[in-house]
């Protein structure tokens, strides 16, 4: 008799403890500051519960979250929501979240806000991790993250091969059409090369030939046929003196390359020596390839680099495309796509949606690398209409740049620096059928202040259906043990389309 | 009740029991003395040691301190945790944070030091009559540490004063743990678990612990006669195997690594010798240290008297730990002169500068007479100049850091013009095999204060990506963040350092400004700091050599907005290039921006010597001292032939080291780095 007492006594002393929604409040007419800001936005409906912090003073807090008849009560000025409680909200329906904070033994009960589930999302994105540094790379991982969870792991760090005196730079992730199977990246320096993964087969390849640049660099990966257009670059880095853009990055050249998986051999696409051509982007037939070029005439000599420098913020980029055969790898003519160049403005990171209509991209008064530039913002054009505009739902005073398309179109992730104007974080955003976008919202983590403490930056955030299984040790001992192949040159094969 | 007890104990066994009490007590006897008198000793060697330590290095202690981080938060010690040894790396860290006072740290130090000592005895078996060779391992700690030197700052590990210490320490606990374990089968299962626990800890310290189990093993095989091989075997397969076994459960190191994580990093390799030798000394002696021991206890007629072997060895160990401690007056110079810098006490820069200078002058004079005399005696001039070379080191030089920090703060002090010519001058070689390049001293300070900010920046950031975090580096990239008025930004950095111990007021009270420009703007050091920021943004990259690049940024097109604070330290960088057009091209901004009723002395050495050197004397107000002194450099030349520039530096510095004719014709072809 005395046991069952026991436990009675102590569920009720539980429950005594649990939060509960105070009776008498003083209504507080905006909505409650929080951080992350996911106030009245819309979310995957396969997303990890959307922590966050209440940011008003108070000494007691208290959150109600309903969604039709389920409610969920919370206590504490850090939000966790259970994940368990959180698809049981999701799957009702919007979800309404009233915060209540106690101030001076005064409960102030905060304008509701809501959190819409929509479309589903692909349950994993893959990025790398940096420190925003100039020079130095000491420890880089590329990650992929769980966004249905809050599982993280590591693809590949250069930690896994470097020593001291050897160190590997790691970059450009990519995936063919959302599948990890056939994805590459590259390594530099110590034991480099580009690691492609074909078919689940690992291959180290040396891009670099006597008729290009250098390796390739930023890849596209075609989506029907064995091939990769990269574009290669002479590439440099300098410091703003004063400013508010603290670094630059600057190509000296730049040309676009096809890479024939197949036939491991490289082919030029475009190499106008006046023109810096760059960031390839396919279309989802894969019968045209969108990039960014800029028109720069001065000679190949001793001084180029450093002109290159004085002139930086003069060098424009613009929207062009061409149309290519894929089964005879024959290439049309270019035509620009948008002279933003002309208007005083810089277009890079080209990226089509999967249903081919509309084209995004970042922009900003000057340059290529954006990541840079505070003034970048999100721009997007419709490609049935070329209608162009600054995405403004999306943007902030600060940088947005890196940004990728879900594999259902419904969803966009990007890079932005807007919390802090150093740190890059990567946000989300729902398209609407309209063509604009829902307010975006910071990738969810389990500790609401993780982006105010983390000191590293997403970099390249990239959509997955599905994770890479390959493990880390395996591109390891891979990368460790195997030499970079080289590959051929193959002509370019050209036509007009007309 | 007692004696029913013992009257049932056998006979045989009694008698066995008192031999063993009489053999005790005659030992205690014969060892009494000796234990006292080196217990007394090593009091003694730790209290001076402290005190070493606390007043004479405590800038040294500070630096560490300083690049070191510790915080209070979760977060911290989870990424510490990413690396077999990272538990180790976070108690090494806590503990190097106290050496922010240097008595505090030094002296807990010193505890875990003695402390080694006693377990070590303990764990080895060593014989009490060698019991002085159970401070191998601290002199072995303190020489890592104390010959540490300008490698402080290429340190990529932030625990590495506490760290080894409490490693070594960790060596000792399976070796001590396993003497209490009686059956073979449970000592070989202890060891497996302890090197699947440690491991993950304390890296290669777990590793060292389970061979030296194996190694104590052997020689307990050898002195008993015991053929069973099973706890060494076990522990070389362990400490093989389990490494191999974790790799798989990181993505944070190469699995060659894997048998040496844990150790102290540097990101230089031609340090990389130079710093690892003693660590990885001391954990070979860790491991062979029980049949060191063992050969020890089996001298059973020792022909040397105890106290004389306790007395030989703590000799050595002094003498040895005193060959390797680091001894250079211009870096404890730098140091205490950075710490100036740091909490922005220009004038106390300055001070410690001078002192350092005036410190030397009796010693300079003295090697100036020997070095007469040597040259006296001398027969070509070759051989005068092989002199002059030798006893070059033998006179005070200030490192080029130092002659840097000197510039900076007597331009916050508005005295540059007037007193950085009347300052010794230089660019001493630092006392290292390997250069540490002036920017991983002193980049973010210099570029912070002279109004470079995204310069800091950089310097910060790469640190940080280097070396990780630190103590310096987090309040840099405050300071950064509040110069430029990124209050979010500064506000990550403040929070980190709230996380401190010894470092949450100061963010405090930075977190008080942040948000509140014109409050910044009147207060100290971003007052003194935004008049440098007057300049047009140009692309630039510093090429890890600060001095050129300040100079360069300085001479370089003038600002449209230039104020006299700009044009003051333009005018300076412009006399010490020597470069004459330079200098009368900053003189005309220099006058026209700043207020004056005489020109400071320096600037009137500079315009009368360079008018006199292009025969076309500019008609200047110059002080009659000023004429005074060139007339007299003059004369003092005609007088005083030079052989060459070394050998007369020195009384020509005695007449004239204090003007700028001594700068312009002795300080020449200076190496910045």
């Amino acid at each position: 008799m005395k046991r069952p007492l026991f436990f009675l006594n102590l569920l009720m002393m539980l429950a005594a403890c649990s939060p509960q929604v105070p009776d008498i409040t003083q209504s507080v007419e905006n909505a409650p500051s929080i951080f992350p800001d996911y106030t009245d936005v819309t979310v995957p409906s396969n997303i990890a519960p959307l922590n966050f912090s209440i940011e008003e003073k108070g000494d007691k807090y208290v959150t109600l979250l309903t969604s039709g008849s389920k409610k969920v009560t919370l206590g504490g000025d850090k939000v966790i929501i259970p994940a368990g409680k959180w698809n049981g909200l999701k799957e009702n329906g919007p979800i309404t979240v009233q915060v209540y904070v106690r101030r001076d033994n005064t409960w102030y009960g905060y304008r509701e806000f809501t959190i819409t589930p929509s479309d589903e999302i692909d349950p994993y994105i893959s990025y790398r991790i940096i420190m925003p540094s100039v020079e130095s790379y000491e420890r880089l991982s590329i990650n992929q993250r769980d966004i249905t969870s809050f599982k993280e792991k590591v693809i590949y760090a250069n930690q896994m091969v470097q020593d001291e005196s050897n160190g590997q730079c790691i970059n450009c992730h990519h995936y063919r059409n959302y599948g990890t199977d056939n994805m590459q990246f590259h390594a530099r320096q110590y034991l480099g090369g580009t690691i492609l993964s074909i078919d689940g087969q690992l291959r180290k390849v040396n891009l670099k030939t006597d008729s290009t640049i250098s390796a390739g660099v930023y890849p596209a990966w075609h989506p029907t046929h064995d091939y990769i257009a990269y574009s290669t670059n002479k590439t440099h880095q300098s410091i703003h003196s004063i400013g508010n853009n603290r670094i630059e990055v600057t190509d000296e050249e730049s040309d676009l390359i096809l890479y024939d998986i197949r036939n491991n051999a490289v082919s030029i696409i475009e190499n106008d020596p006046k023109q810096f051509e760059c960031f390839p982007a396919w279309s989802p037939d894969g019968h045209m390839l969108y990039y960014v070029s800029a028109y720069y005439d001065a000679p190949f000599d001793s001084k180029r680099k450093d002109q290159v420098f004085i002139n930086y913020d003069r060098i424009r980029y613009s929207l062009y495309r061409k149309q290519f055969d894929p089964d005879t790898r024959t290439w049309g003519p270019s035509s620009i796509l948008y002279d933003c160049a002309s208007e005083g403005l810089s277009a890079t990171l080209p990226r089509v949606s999967p249903d081919g209509r509309w084209l995004m991209f970042s922009m900003a008064p000057y340059g290529v690398f954006h990541i840079w530039h505070r003034e970048s913002d999100l721009w997007m054009i419709d490609l049935r209409n070329s209608t162009v505009r600054s995405l403004s739902e999306l943007n902030s005073p600060e940088v947005e740049s890196y940004h990728s398309w879900s594999s259902n179109g419904k969803w966009v992730i990007f890079s932005t620096r807007r919390e802090d104007g150093a740190y890059t974080r990567l946000y989300i955003a729902h398209m609407e059928k309209d063509g604009t976008f829902s307010k975006p919202f910071a990738l969810p983590q389990h500790d609401p202040d993780f982006n105010r403490t983390f000191l590293y930056s997403y970099n390249i955030p990239e959509f997955m259906k599905e994770p890479v299984r390959i493990s880390p040790r395996e591109f390891a001992s891979f990368i460790s043990s195997t030499q970079a192949i080289p590959v051929g040159y193959q002509q370019k094969n050209e036509r007009n389309y007309e | 009740m007692v004696f029913s007890a013992f009257s049932n104990f056998p006979k045989r066994d009694f008698s066995y029991l008192w031999k063993k009490i009489r053999a005790h007590a005659h030992a205690r006897n014969i060892m009494s003395r000796p234990k006292k008198e080196l217990t007394g000793a090593c009091l003694i060697f730790a209290a001076l040691l402290w005190a070493v330590l606390a007043f004479h290095e405590e800038c040294f202690l500070r630096k560490v301190e300083d690049l070191s981080l510790f915080m209070f938060n979760g977060g911290f010690i989870l990424d510490s945790l990413q690396i077999p040894g990272g538990i180790l790396s976070v108690a090494g860290s806590f503990l190097t944070q106290f050496l922010h006072l240097p008595w505090l740290g030094s002296l807990i130090w010193i505890l875990s030091l003695l402390a080694s000592a006693r377990l070590t005895a303990k764990a080895f078996d060593i014989p009490s009559r060698y019991s002085a060779f159970s401070f191998i391992p601290a002199a072995i700690l303190v020489i890592s540490n104390m010959s540490l030197g300008y490698g402080v700052f290429i340190m990529r590990v932030t625990d590495h004063f506490f760290g080894p210490t409490l490693g070594y320490l960790t060596v000792l606990i399976p070796v001590l743990a396993v003497r209490n374990i009686s059956r073979r089968g449970l000592k070989a299962a202890f060891i497996v678990f302890w090197a699947c626990i440690a491991y993950p800890l304390t890296g290669i310290y777990a590793i060292a612990g389970t061979l030296s189990v194996g190694v104590s093993a052997i020689r307990k095989r050898t002195e008993s006669g015991s053929r069973t091989v099973i706890l060494p075997v076990v522990s070389a397969v362990t400490a093989f195997l389990i490494p191999l076994v974790c790799y798989n459960f990181y993505t944070s190191f190469r699995l060659a690594d894997a048998w040496t994580i844990g150790l102290p990093s540097i990101s230089d390799t031609a340090w990389s010798a130079q710093i690892g030798a003693p660590y990885y000394i001391l954990l070979a002696l860790a491991v062979i240290a029980p049949l060191l021991s063992g050969l020890l206890s089996g001298n059973n007629e020792p022909k040397t008297p105890a106290i004389a072997v306790q007395i030989i060895t703590t000799a050595v160990l002094t003498i040895t730990v005193s060959a390797f401690w680091f001894r250079d007056s211009n870096f404890r110079t730098e140091l205490a002169m950075s710490e100036a810098i740091d909490s922005y006490d220009w004038q106390k820069a300055v001070d410690i500068f001078s002192k350092a200078a005036d410190s030397r002058s009796r010693s300079d004079a003295k090697a100036y007479d020997a070095r007469t005399s040597k040259i006296s005696q001398a027969r070509s001039n070759d051989e005068i100049m092989d002199i002059t070379d030798r006893f070059e080191s033998r006179f005070f030089e200030p490192t080029r850091t130092m002659v840097m920090y000197r510039d900076l703060a007597l331009l916050k002090l508005d005295k540059a013009l007037d007193q950085a010519f009347s300052m010794k001058d230089g660019g001493r070689a630092q006392k290292s095999r390997t250069q540490i390049p002036m920017a991983f001293q002193s980049a973010r300070q210099l570029y912070l204060n002279y109004g470079l900010e995204n310069m800091c920046y950089r310097w910060c950031m790469e640190d940080m990506v280097e070396y990780g975090w630190s103590f310096s580096t987090l309040r840099y990239m405050a300071e950064y963040a509040i110069v430029t008025h990124e209050y979010e930004l500064a506000g990550k950095y403040l929070d980190k350092l709230s996380s401190t111990l010894f470092y949450r007021k100061w963010a405090q009270s930075r977190k008080e400004l942040t948000g509140n420009t014109s409050l910044i703007n009147i207060t100290e050091p971003y007052r003194s700091i935004a008049p440098y920021m007057c300049f047009e943004n140009r692309m630039s990259n510093d090429m890890v050599k600060p001095e050129v690049f300040l100079i360069n940024h300085f001479l370089a097109a003038q600002p449209v907005m230039a104020t006299p604070e700009y044009d003051r330290a333009a005018l300076l960088f412009a006399m010490r290039t020597q470069d004459i057009n330079s200098f009368w091209e900053r003189l005309m901004y220099y006058v026209n921006s700043n207020k004056f009723d005489r020109l400071p002395r320096a600037v009137q050495e500079a315009a009368l010597l360079y008018s006199s050197l292009e025969k076309d004397v500019m008609e200047l107000q110059y002080d009659k001292t000023v004429r005074d002194s060139y007339d007299a450099f003059n004369r003092y030349v005609n007088s005083h032939p030079i052989r060459s520039l070394k050998e007369a530096s020195y009384p020509y510095c005695k007449q004239f080291g204090k003007t700028f004719f001594y700068f312009y014709y002795f300080i020449r072809n200076l190496q910045t780095y």
